[in-house]
């Protein structure tokens, strides 16, 4: 969501529900990330999705979920697992896009059947009552 | 008529290229040589002792390696074994260097420069006088320590532990400085108040007698030298007896007064007599005199003696000044957060809930004013989201143009500390690069893994509050994520940067002094942005005064391990000038090369005065510069000031350079120069260069080396042209502020040089010399593979002016001087 003037406001955008999901199903340890960008660096699809995989271990670890799902990223991965082998803080770049492919489908499924085994019934049933 | 030795090395290095015994017939023939023997070696030094115990000999000049390989052995050898000669009257003529090895491939040239320098050696032995090893000096085994912070307290054990005196001045009334009111020490996120406890301990400070403290006192005066300081300390009257003060509170319950508390940085409250914190040391009330209505207006009040149960109170105590005598002073005097009030757009004093770093120490602290609780304090409840702005105001030339060190670290650990306590709240984190140096990345990767922490690169450039729901905005742009970024915020804490305490409150000692005030002296230099003024790398504990010592945040901004660090060296450092013997440079006491001052001579025009780099020098009654030698640390920056040369060093003086120079046989053919070569740096880089196989042009006649090239004096440069040498070049280390401090160990001794020969430039027109026959170059030890093609440069331009129109007058037994003043 973006405010007047096109500022991202990261409080507004934050998406509780999907970050606490991806925390709870994968762990922390993709936040050590320090965005030196090794990964881009040896990605070799990089150049057909700029900052990939660097931007969505960004994105990601600020719970911006919505500013994901405009990128191609998820969804080319080809698990090569360059970046992982790579990364200087083990923060496992591959494992955060294939788990980004899931939570994505999770959100855009329209049965909800992913969604149920993804973020959980509980977690559903409250972001149902919210409006979400 | 004094007798020389004269002893040549016949180590292969030597005779592959020079005829020793070709050179023992010359050297026979120079005026006062007695004696000339061939050594195995210059360690060999048996035979030397014999000669001089046998007073065939008084004197002695080596031929043979460099002096930077063996005059400190042969000194301490031969010194020890007759022990009635004077180190001075041994010297080395370094013939392999800069004989053999400089002109390896022209024997005869090579041959010429043994004996040039072995002349010029036997020249300068004859005039060296006799200083005894080393001079008793009376020194007072008492240490002044200002502050009694972490670093103080430090450093008061260790003072202490050598047998020395202690004398701890704090100004509050509680000791532990800024360490008492921090929440946490990181990394090991331990309480920083059982760190105090634990020197306390060791300090054994009530019973000790070796160790004084004074709380609530401050340092007049500091004057007089080293190792017999003067100090003055004034005790301000606590008004309460901490001895008879059980800290029961019934007098802080009946106060009327309520002023903001300093310790909990505004936060919290505080009566006019109070209990500084929890867990003061000592552990008694206190009264503020500002506040106490009863001090302002006797009569008024005086509730709280009257509740007194043990009678502790007596508010009608009077300071109580006294002076001491010390050896050595330890600077360590802290930081104060820098002001948050002027940092405008962050809007620290606009809205409350903006807070400084210093601040959220307090509200994490369990002694704090929430318990130890994440309260906002505007809001009375726990925050959902807390932003912290790093760099507000350090690294940005408007308000602090250093990075503050530790603040990246302490913002980790407060964050840490939050998301334990609070996991429900975010964090934010604006920063521009997270410096936690060392092992601290460990502890910034820990951090980054909190799901509630997050880092963003940017500047944080405004907050606002939103009108409707109170919220405070941050704005920045998230550089690499390359938008302008918002987050909304019940709490923004500022984490300001450390700012020296003496520049914040300057004490009184700051403007005492001998000469120059310590202001002048230690403070005022904007480079180091009125942290205390020392060599950051060689000798960084050192101030620019002599037995005046620095440690902690007084030095620059350092965490606590670092300031601990820092104590124990700086103590190590006092301790080392009061107990120390004249083995080592660091011994300036006892080393009787003392400065002195010839006052027929002197002019009074105040040039040592003012480049002397220690304040070495007051006056005395008539008017005359008056040395402290116990100040000096033998630079020689003032002989090479003096325009009168009136003053000199027993090691380095006019005699013993123009001795060396006059013996040089001047040549109406050719042109000859002199190098003059900074011995800690040029010297070595130039015989390393030899060493490695380069070769000097045969021009070069003699090659002098000189403790600072700020320590030669124009006026033997203006007497060596006169006589007829062609060229000078000096070689010193680099000027300028490419760091935080010039590379001379001796502040400023090549810009000193370069200003006076700029100076010099009119004189050497009237004499009608050209003036780029002086040059001043700037030579590293690291230079060494550049030294020779600077040296050879140098000659080409000599070359090209051509010969030097005094050469004809050589030898016109022009004294000291030519005659002109400047």
């Amino acid at each position: 969501m973006t405010t007047e003037a096109g500022i991202l406001d990261l409080s507004k955008s934050f998406d509780e529900e999907l970050y606490n999901a991806f925390i709870k199903r994968y762990g922390v340890d993709f936040k050590a990330c320090m965005q030196c960008a090794t990964c881009v660096s040896v990605c070799p699809l990089s150049d057909i999705v700029p900052g990939m995989p660097r931007l969505d271990m960004l994105l990601a670890g600020l719970g911006l979920f919505d500013e994901i799902a405009k990128r191609l990223s998820p969804w080319i991965c080809d698990q090569c697992m360059e970046c992982s082998r790579h990364c200087p803080r083990k923060a496992n770049p591959a494992k955060v896009l294939a788990a980004l492919r899931e939570i994505m489908t999770a959100k855009y499924d329209p049965t909800g059947i992913t969604r149920r085994f993804i973020i959980g019934r509980a977690k559903a049933k409250t972001s149902k009552e919210s409006g979400k | 008529m004094t007798k020389v030795g004269v002893y040549i090395c016949t180590c292969k290095a030597v005779t592959e290229v020079i005829d020793v015994n070709k050179l023992a017939e010359d050297v026979k023939k120079i005026e006062g040589v007695e004696l000339v023997k061939f050594i195995k070696s210059c360690y060999d030094l048996d035979e030397i002792v014999k000669d001089l115990q046998e007073k065939k000999i008084e004197r002695v000049v080596i031929a043979g390696c460099s002096p930077r390989y063996v005059l400190d052995i042969a000194r301490e050898k031969i010194t020890n074994a007759v022990p009635d000669i004077s180190p001075l009257w041994i010297e080395v003529a370094p013939i392999r260097e800069q004989a053999a090895w400089a002109f390896r491939n022209d024997k005869q040239r090579a041959q010429e420069a043994a004996l040039t320098y072995i002349k010029a050696y036997v020249a300068r032995v004859k005039v060296a006088e006799k200083i005894p090893k080393e001079i008793e000096v009376e020194r007072v085994k008492r240490v002044l320590i200002i502050g009694a912070g972490i670093a103080g307290l430090t450093a008061a054990v260790d003072v202490a532990d050598m047998g020395i005196e202690a004398i701890v001045v704090e100004k509050r009334p509680y000791v532990g400085g800024k360490v008492v009111q921090l929440a946490r020490y990181f990394p090991k996120m331990c309480p920083p108040y059982c760190g105090i406890e634990f020197i306390l301990g060791r300090l054994r400070a009530r019973a000790n007698p070796l160790i004084k403290i004074y709380t609530n006192a401050e340092v007049l005066e500091v004057y007089g030298s080293p190792g017999k300081f003067k100090a003055r300390i004034r005790v301000n009257p606590r008004y309460v007896d901490p001895e008879k003060c059980l800290a029961c509170g019934k007098c802080s319950e009946v106060c009327p007064v309520e002023v903001p508390n300093e310790f909990d940085f505004g936060l919290s409250k505080r009566k006019a007599i109070y209990l500084p914190h929890e867990l003061a040391w000592p552990y008694a009330h206190v009264v503020d005199p500002n506040a106490c209505l009863e001090l302002k207006n006797p009569g008024s009040c005086g509730k709280c003696v009257e509740v007194c149960s043990t009678g502790a109170i007596n508010l009608k105590e009077q300071p109580k000044e006294f002076e001491i005598e010390v050896g050595a002073v330890i600077v360590a005097t802290g930081w104060e957060p820098y002001d948050a009030t002027k940092l405008e757009h962050l809007g620290y004093g606009k809205y409350p809930n903006v807070i400084t770093n210093v601040q959220m120490e307090r509200l994490l602290a369990p002694n704090g004013p929430t318990k130890g609780e994440v309260i906002v304090p505007g809001l009375g409840r726990k925050p959902r989201r807390i932003v912290f702005i790093q760099c507000a105001g350090q690294r940005d030339e408007n308000h602090l143009p250093y990075c503050s060190a530790i603040c990246c670290g302490a913002t980790v650990k407060q964050a840490i500390t939050i998301a334990e306590r609070c996991p429900d709240t975010q964090i934010y984190i604006f920063y521009i690069d997270v410096r936690t140096f060392g092992l601290y990345e460990l502890f910034y990767k820990q951090a980054g893994k909190y799901p509630n922490i997050f880092f963003i690169r940017g500047r944080a450039w405004k907050v606002e509050q939103d009108p409707a729901t109170g919220e405070l905005i941050v704005y920045a742009e998230d550089t690499i994520l390359g938008r302008k970024v918002s987050v909304r915020a019940d709490l923004v804490v500022l984490a300001v940067g450390m700012v020296p305490s003496l520049r914040v409150n300057p004490p009184s000692w700051y403007k005492s002094g001998v000469g120059r005030s310590w202001e002048q002296e230690l403070l005022k230099i904007p480079r180091h942005q009125y942290f205390v003024e020392s060599d950051y790398i060689c000798f960084p504990m050192e101030t620019k005064r002599t037995g005046i010592y620095a440690c902690g945040c007084a030095m620059w901004p350092m965490d606590v391990q670092t300031s601990v660090s820092t104590a124990h060296a700086a103590a190590m450092r006092a301790t080392s000038i009061i107990l120390g013997k004249a083995r080592t440079e660091y011994s300036y006491l006892t080393d009787p090369n003392q400065i002195r001052i010839d006052t027929i001579k002197c002019t009074q025009c105040k040039r040592c005065t003012e480049e002397c780099p220690f304040d070495t020098y007051s006056f005395d009654e008539r008017g005359y510069p008056k040395p402290d030698p116990l100040k000096c640390r033998r630079c020689g920056i003032c002989v090479g000031a003096c325009p009168a040369v009136a003053l000199s060093l027993p090691y380095h003086n006019t005699d013993l350079i123009m001795s060396m120079i006059k013996s040089i046989e001047i040549k109406s053919d050719k042109p000859q120069i002199i190098v003059f070569a900074c011995v800690n740096d040029a010297y070595a880089a130039l015989d390393i260069a030899l060493k490695k196989g380069k070769t000097l042009p045969p021009e070069v006649e003699l090659v002098i080396p000189v403790p600072c090239i700020g320590s030669v004096n124009m006026r033997w440069i203006t007497d060596a042209l006169s006589l007829g040498i062609d060229g000078i070049l000096l070689m010193g280390c680099r000027s300028g502020e490419a760091t935080a401090t010039q590379q001379c160990h001796f502040i400023r001794g090549p810009d000193l040089e370069r200003t006076r020969i700029e100076n010099l430039r009119d004189t050497l027109q009237k004499m009608m010399i050209e003036p780029e026959r002086v040059k001043l170059i700037e030579i590293t030890l690291e230079d060494y593979n550049i030294v020779v093609e600077k040296i050879t440069e140098f000659v080409e331009e000599i070359k090209k002016m051509g010969l030097n129109p005094m050469k004809q007058f050589a030898g016109g037994g022009m004294e000291y001087g030519f005659g002109y003043t400047f």
